[in-house]
């Protein structure tokens, strides 16, 4: 009777995910299988598939442009990330140290990172350009010169960091500020009474205590940083010079304009691997300082 | 001694009124890109152009007027809402029943499924889902938008809901249970009231990120399925000089997530950082 | 090692004010023991002897300088919190070292202290461990560890055992009164709980509303209690309190039975009576009551009954065991009677 019960309810619990399991292994596990497939094939446009082994990741690492594209995301990544946890930490104890967020500041907070990507692309577009942008007329009023800005080589993707910043740093802060405020609070008092003076207090205290939530947040900006495609495909296209030809850039351009699909699927699962490889480094790190 | 006294609290001022400057200045260049697509948004085509730019100007609706005339705007902004809200549909009606049967049963099926949806590169899933779309003949079809879109809600919908379901507390269920409610009966009586505000930010959630994702339409849209962030991004290439209408389209295209994040900001931060904060 | 000076001291949070004006002195290695109800403002005090909390007004000294404007560190007090706030990322050990650090003593004598402080409460083992992998009374030891390592002038303690069970309290109890024998400082102790009050305080200090109701050594507080409230507050069960007319001697009781207590007063007074001063009297003397309920504890019975509409409690012998509506003749020891003005509820006699 028991038994029976519990796996009727256990059918029904099962029954309630179907529909998802069914979505999930059309729509995402289906893909990645045939990508992976793909990826040990040859797909022209028109023509039956062909095994050719290892050839499209051979074919990869013997391409200087995809070696150009792993240092152009890792390049941006590195220096995104970088700006995003620290510009963010620091925006965190501004928010933490004023006690009080007023609906409109947070309302500032969070518009940046509902802004649709293209619309942020359009919207840089215009103000970063080279000859009549208001970045360059505000640098002016500071006596700094002009900047090509994202027609640049040599700083484009400093700009697209910037500009991935300006979006996703109070998105840091927020999560960033969520973990300060779940410190106890007794325990900055045990560091008063101890005698550590507030610079103390945060390097010693407050920042390793945050290093868990810091990962995370790493976490969630990797994902997104070492697919970077929206911002950049919108703007630049890769360019000038293919100094922004990020791997996700890179890959479109072989499988949607050159159309070759199993070029572009053995690039897709090497990005893949590189996403999975960092996250899982990081997500290791989390569990290291998590106290 | 007598006078550290006195330096004490204005100390503690001096300290608060430097925090809440930083937050304005901070503030203020967050806003300032946003602030100045919407102003720009409503020049003349002298004002947008000039330089040093126009503080001072006489707002003109012409941006707008040349955009929803010269341009099927309506059209696209019909097709991004079908596309979006019938993905967030398909997304909580899959995503609702699976995160609550994956809290009570403790599956991580639906986490791992999240994960790997959001950790690899959507042109992974374009390189197949073009294939057999393209044979299937089904490339520029709503189906085929709305069916892409919907890998992108669900994964939200979980994200967001698998926490608050964990929080409900397992005696509350099992006291559903024990009054007679059926699984069905205690999902939707009970455990969906106690998550109301998870729920409606997976769908304003899903709902913007489905609104605001690109490369999927990019790709399996046509002229007549084409959501409003790729029609935007077409109007660049062809009349990139026309700054005011560039930027009336941004403003009008950003306009609906904003509006609907600002509704709900108060739950919204909650629900984005849900899980990712420790304790 | 210190005294502690406290003058017209005032603590207000925005306009509520939490302690009216305060003077207490509390002498070099003294145990002091705050009590009261909730919210009386104990926790309050404590922080603003930490320099936790500002003070509204007046001064506070410790030994003889003025420490108003001086921080928390520059005290050189500890304090032990009610949750511990052990620093969750760092060891044991580390979290006993960090004030020591703070204050840049040399390693080896941070060493030395750390361990000797270990070995005093046992907790050797444990030093390589963070604070997730202790269990309660655990780490209740190492905050306390980590106040004894810094020696201070004054150790704080806010509710240190309320998260502690039944049995495990009692045990720390007598461990906290035996180490403050041993290391001859200066302690205060908040608490709620009369029976931590009583048994290690060398004076215990009973706060309400801000205000200090009574001063003294825990038997005094007991035997001697200053007004209505403080009589109330210590004793469990509570005393038993009855409105009656004083005359002739004796004590007329609303009921107009009479208890025969002795005294010189007249007029109307309260009187209170503790459950263990009620003693069973020989049939035909004494206050005949009805029964209501017995609630035998073993070690002796509680008898409920009623005087008039107030429910009273005495405290019998093991022995005595009488039945529910049984009639039970009381009397008062000689000299437990106390007397308690109507109005001010001051100590009469
Ligand atoms: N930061 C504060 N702001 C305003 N009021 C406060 C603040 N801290 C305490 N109070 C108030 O001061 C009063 C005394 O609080 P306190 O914490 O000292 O009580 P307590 O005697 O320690 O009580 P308990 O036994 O419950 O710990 C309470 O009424 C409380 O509400
Ligand atoms: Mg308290």
């Amino acid at each position: 009777m028991q038994l029976s019960a519990s796996s009727r309810h256990r059918g029904a619990l099962a029954l309630l995910s179907m529909p998802a399991v069914l979505f999930t292994a059309m729509m995402v596990v289906f893909p990645i299988l045939y990508t992976i497939w793909l990826s040990f094939r040859t797909a022209p446009l028109g023509h039956a598939t062909q095994f050719v082994g290892l050839a499209n990741y051979s074919q990869l690492a013997h391409a200087p442009q995809f070696w150009n594209s792993i240092k152009v995301s890792l390049t941006l990544y590195v220096i995104s990330l970088a700006l995003q946890l620290t510009g963010g930490t620091y925006l965190a104890v501004l928010l933490f140290q004023a006690k009080r967020m007023p609906a409109i500041l947070r309302s500032v907070l969070i518009s940046p990172f509902m802004v649709p990507p293209v619309v942020v692309g359009m919207m840089f577009l215009v103000i970063l350009d080279p000859s009549l942008g208001a970045a360059n007329w505000v640098l002016s009023l500071f006596g700094i010169g002009p900047s090509a800005w994202l027609a640049s080589p040599e700083w484009v993707i400093p700009t697209v960091a910037l500009i991935d910043t300006w979006q996703w740093m109070p998105f840091v802060a927020l999560i960033v500020l969520g973990g300060l405020q779940s410190l106890p609070p007794s325990v900055y008092e045990a560091a008063k009474i101890d005698g550590a003076p507030s610079r103390l207090v945060f390097w010693r205290i407050t920042l390793p205590l945050l290093l868990p939530t810091l990962a995370t947040a790493a976490i969630l900006r990797t994902v997104d940083l070492l697919r970077f495609f929206d911002i950049i495909y919108v703007t630049t296209q890769g360019g000038p010079l293919n100094a922004s030809d990020t791997l996700n850039i890179y890959g479109f351009h072989i499988g949607f304009e050159l159309f070759q699909f199993g070029y572009a699927s053995a690039l897709a699962m090497t990005l893949t691997a590189m996403v999975f490889g960092v996250v899982l480094a990081l997500n290791r790190l989390r569990k290291a300082v998590d106290w | 001694m007598s006078d550290r006294t006195l330096s004490q609290p204005r100390r503690e001022q001096l300290m608060r009124v430097l925090v809440i400057a930083q937050l304005v200045i901070l503030a203020i260049g967050i806003l300032f890109p946003i602030a100045w697509m919407v102003t720009s948004s409503f020049k003349s085509s002298a004002d947008v152009t000039a330089y040093p730019p126009t503080l001072l100007f006489r707002p003109t609706l012409d941006n707008y007027t040349r955009l929803l005339q010269t341009t099927p705007f309506f059209s696209y902004a019909r097709n991004s809402l079908i596309e979006s809200g019938s993905s967030t549909l398909i997304g909580l009606l899959l995503g609702v029943p699976a995160a609550y049967a994956a809290s009570i049963t403790r599956a991580s099926w639906p986490a791992l499924v999240t994960l790997s949806a959001r950790m690899a590169p959507g042109t992974l899933f374009l390189i197949p889902w073009y294939i057999v779309f393209r044979d299937l003949g089904m490339v520029g079809t709503y189906g085929a938008l709305i069916l892409t879109q919907a890998a992108i809600t669900l994964p939200i919908v979980i994200w967001v809901l698998l926490p608050a379901f964990d929080a409900i507390p397992r005696s509350i269920l099992e006291a559903a249970g024990v009054d007679g409610c059926g699984i069905l009966r205690s999902l939707w009586r009970v455990a969906l009231p106690l998550v109301s505000s998870g729920l409606v930010i997976a769908t304003i959630l899903a709902f913007v990120f489905s609104w605001n994702y690109f490369l999927f339409a990019l790709v399996l849209s046509d002229e007549n399925t084409k959501p409003l962030v790729v029609a935007a991004f077409n109007y660049i290439g062809e009349g990139s000089t026309d700054w005011g209408g560039l930027m009336a389209a941004a403003t009008l295209i950003a306009l609906p997530p904003l509006v609907l994040a600002i509704a709900v900001q108060r739950w919204l931060v909650a629900g984005l950082t849900l899980g990712a904060v420790k304790g | 090692m210190a005294s502690l000076r406290m003058q017209g001291l005032k603590k207000r949070f925005g306009t509520m004010e939490i302690i009216p004006s305060l003077d207490l002195e509390i002498a070099d290695h003294e145990f002091v023991v705050f009590v009261g109800p909730s919210g009386c403002g104990k926790s309050t005090l404590l922080r603003i002897i930490a320099g936790l909390e500002p003070i509204t007004e007046g001064d506070l000294f410790i030994g003889d300088q003025r420490v108003n404007d001086l921080t928390p560190a520059q005290r050189d007090i500890a304090m032990v919190f009610q949750d511990y706030a052990l620093y969750p990322h760092m060891t044991v050990y580390q979290n006993m070292a960090f004030g020591l650090q703070m204050r840049h003593t040399p390693q080896a004598e941070i060493d030395a202290r750390v361990q000797n402080a270990a070995r005093l409460l046992d907790i050797e083992p444990l030093l390589k461990r963070r604070p997730r992998a202790l269990s309660g009374g655990q780490r209740q030891r190492v905050a306390m560890g980590r106040a004894i390592v810094r020696d201070p002038k004054v150790f704080l303690f806010d509710e240190p055992l309320s998260n502690l069970d039944a049995q495990l309290r009692g045990q720390v109890r007598s461990e906290i009164k035996a180490l403050s024998q041993r290391l001859k400082t200066t302690m205060i102790f908040v608490t709620h709980d009369q029976v931590e009050a009583m048994t290690m305080a060398d004076r215990i200090v009973v706060l309400r509303g801000g205000v200090i109701q009574q001063v003294g050594a825990p038997e005094e507080i007991y035997g001697r209690p200053a007004n209505r409230f403080v009589a109330g507050f210590i004793g469990s069960p509570s005393m038993n309190f009855l409105p009656v007319n004083l005359a002739d001697g004796a004590a007329h009781l609303p009921d107009s039975r009479t208890l025969n207590i002795g005294t010189a007063l007249r007029g109307t007074a309260v009187l209170g009576i503790r459950p263990e001063h009620f003693i069973p009297a020989p049939e035909g003397t004494g206050m005949p009551v009805d029964v209501t309920l017995v609630e035998p504890l073993g070690s002796d019975t509680l008898v409920h009954f009623l005087v008039g509409d107030i429910k009273c409690i005495a405290r019998v012998a093991p022995d005595t065991r009488p039945h529910v509506g049984e009639r039970l003749p009381l009397s008062v020891a000689p000299g437990k009677a106390y007397l308690f003005d109507p109005e001010t509820g001051a100590r009469l006699a």
